[in-house]
């Protein structure tokens, strides 16, 4: 086309037009203004009323048109809400035809359903242990009662609205569908949460406050006796240790509260006690030990009160003298 | 009176009735309406109308170049629109005889008589 014989103004007067058009497809704008130069160009060589409103001219050749106005006609949606909720509709039915169609899916799809039961109790766990990994892992306990108790009611309740069983009949269908996403959805932070937690009890069993061993040790099994022989190889009694700090050197451990230390060895059950001659808590550094006799435990095989003591047994009755020890003699050296 | 709101009523009709015999371009057919009295119409609205009666495929289409100047669209009637034409007049002469013979004739209004008012 050309436009050198148009006046500017009615070119750009034109394009004004075209832009209060421009939500039209471009096929009825074209319609709408194909010559629209040309008329106007006429027009003002005879002589009418100048260029006026060219959003107005544009209203005016939409309205004659039969076309909505503007504001009205707006924009079509990016999406088609109402289409997508119609697919959405059908495809459960156009996913099981296209599945039934083809036998190998067929087959796997009927594993998968005799399954179901499966997918069910692995929701109800893992709903419930997404409602409370984060205190568990939190709380660094051994899993409590409750919780397990939780678990199976969590179990029963998905396996029931598996079966479409305890469900309000509105949400029949949307309620075991939300708990499965969200079931879905939670088990990959479910499993951070266990693995942390997991970590964090083994953590717990090796190092924690509670299980460290206290006392003396030799390496790593804990000394629950310790005899001492002189230079001479003869056993001594009430020998009184220390460490290089000047702390006693005891086999309970310095916070040790009991009046019996007990337990269990090869020979069965044992219970020693500190020495006559430093009775109480402040005679566990005096060795040997003596022990609870157990010819006098009760039926049950424990202590009695005021249990009597006899001498631990030693390791050995005696060791080899030292060759070249200054053997002490009535105290003097 | 503002005859504005009559016309549009009428438009369809009116510009189908100039192009009856030559086909014309937009402001060609503007021109002609005008020629004809129909003066209070925009040329917007000529040119919209044309456009609605196309698309409702009353009228053709073509483009002509012109020289020295930007193209023009002409339209003409075709058997559609000429049928629509016809009906359309029967329908206004039709109408425009019932409007004169009621303006030029007021029909008188039936008598009512008031409560307590004598035959």
């Amino acid at each position: 086309m050309k436009t050198l014989s148009i006046d500017p103004a009615i070119l750009t007067f034109a394009a004004a037009v075209r832009n209060a058009l421009d939500d039209l497809p471009a096929d009825d704008i074209d319609d709408l203004t194909d010559g629209l130069e040309a008329d106007l160009s006429e027009q003002a060589a005879d002589g009418r009323p100048a260029l006026a409103d060219p959003v107005a001219y544009a209203d005016e050749l939409r309205a004659a048109a039969g076309l909505a106005p503007r504001a009205a006609a707006g924009r079509a949606p990016l999406i088609d809400l109402a289409l997508v909720r119609a697919n959405l509709r059908h495809a459960p039915e156009d996913l099981a035809r296209a599945i039934r169609s083809r036998p190998g899916l067929s087959a796997i799809a009927d594993l998968l359903i005799s399954m179901r039961p499966v997918w069910w109790t692995i929701r109800g766990l893992v709903l419930v242990g997404a409602l409370t990994i984060e205190w568990l892992a939190n709380s660094a306990q051994r899993v409590p009662l409750w919780l397990w108790i939780a678990a199976s009611v969590g179990v029963v309740v998905s396996v029931q609205w598996g079966r479409g069983r305890w469900l309000p009949t509105r949400g029949r269908r949307a309620i075991p569908f939300v708990a499965s996403v969200v079931a879905v959805l939670a088990i990959i932070p479910l499993y951070i949460g266990v693995t942390t937690y997991v970590s964090r009890q083994f953590a717990e069993v090796y190092s924690g406050a509670g299980f460290e061993p206290t006392g003396l040790q030799l390496d790593g099994t804990p000394i629950t006796n310790v005899f001492a022989y002189g230079p001479d190889g003869e056993l001594l009694t009430d020998v009184q240790l220390f460490d290089q700090e000047g702390n006693p050197l005891t086999v309970t451990g310095a916070d040790f509260g009991g009046a019996v230390l007990d337990g269990y060895n090869e020979i069965g059950y044992y219970a020693l006690i500190p020495r006559s001659s430093a009775p109480g808590a402040a005679g566990w550094n005096i060795y040997p030990l003596v022990s609870l006799d157990p010819a006098y435990f009760d039926a049950d095989g424990l202590p009695t009160a005021n249990n009597p003591t006899i001498e631990s047994t030693p390791p050995f009755e005696r060791t080899q003298p030292l060759v070249g020890a200054t053997v002490p003699d009535g105290g003097e050296k | 009176m503002d005859t504005t709101q009559l016309l549009k009523g009428v438009l369809d009709v009116a510009v189908l009735a100039v192009i009856r015999d030559d086909d014309g371009y937009g402001y060609d057919i503007v021109r002609r309406l005008r020629a004809a009295g129909i003066d209070e119409i925009g040329d917007a609205s000529v040119y919209g109308t044309l456009r609605r009666l196309f698309a409702a495929g009353m009228l053709t289409s073509y483009v002509v170049p012109s020289e020295g100047g930007p193209h023009r669209k002409y339209y003409g009637i075709n058997a559609q629109g000429r049928a629509m034409l016809a009906a359309h007049a029967a329908d206004w002469n039709r109408f425009a005889q019932t409007m004169s013979t009621l303006l030029d004739e007021p029909v008188a209004p039936a008598r009512v008589r008031k409560i307590g008012e004598n035959k």
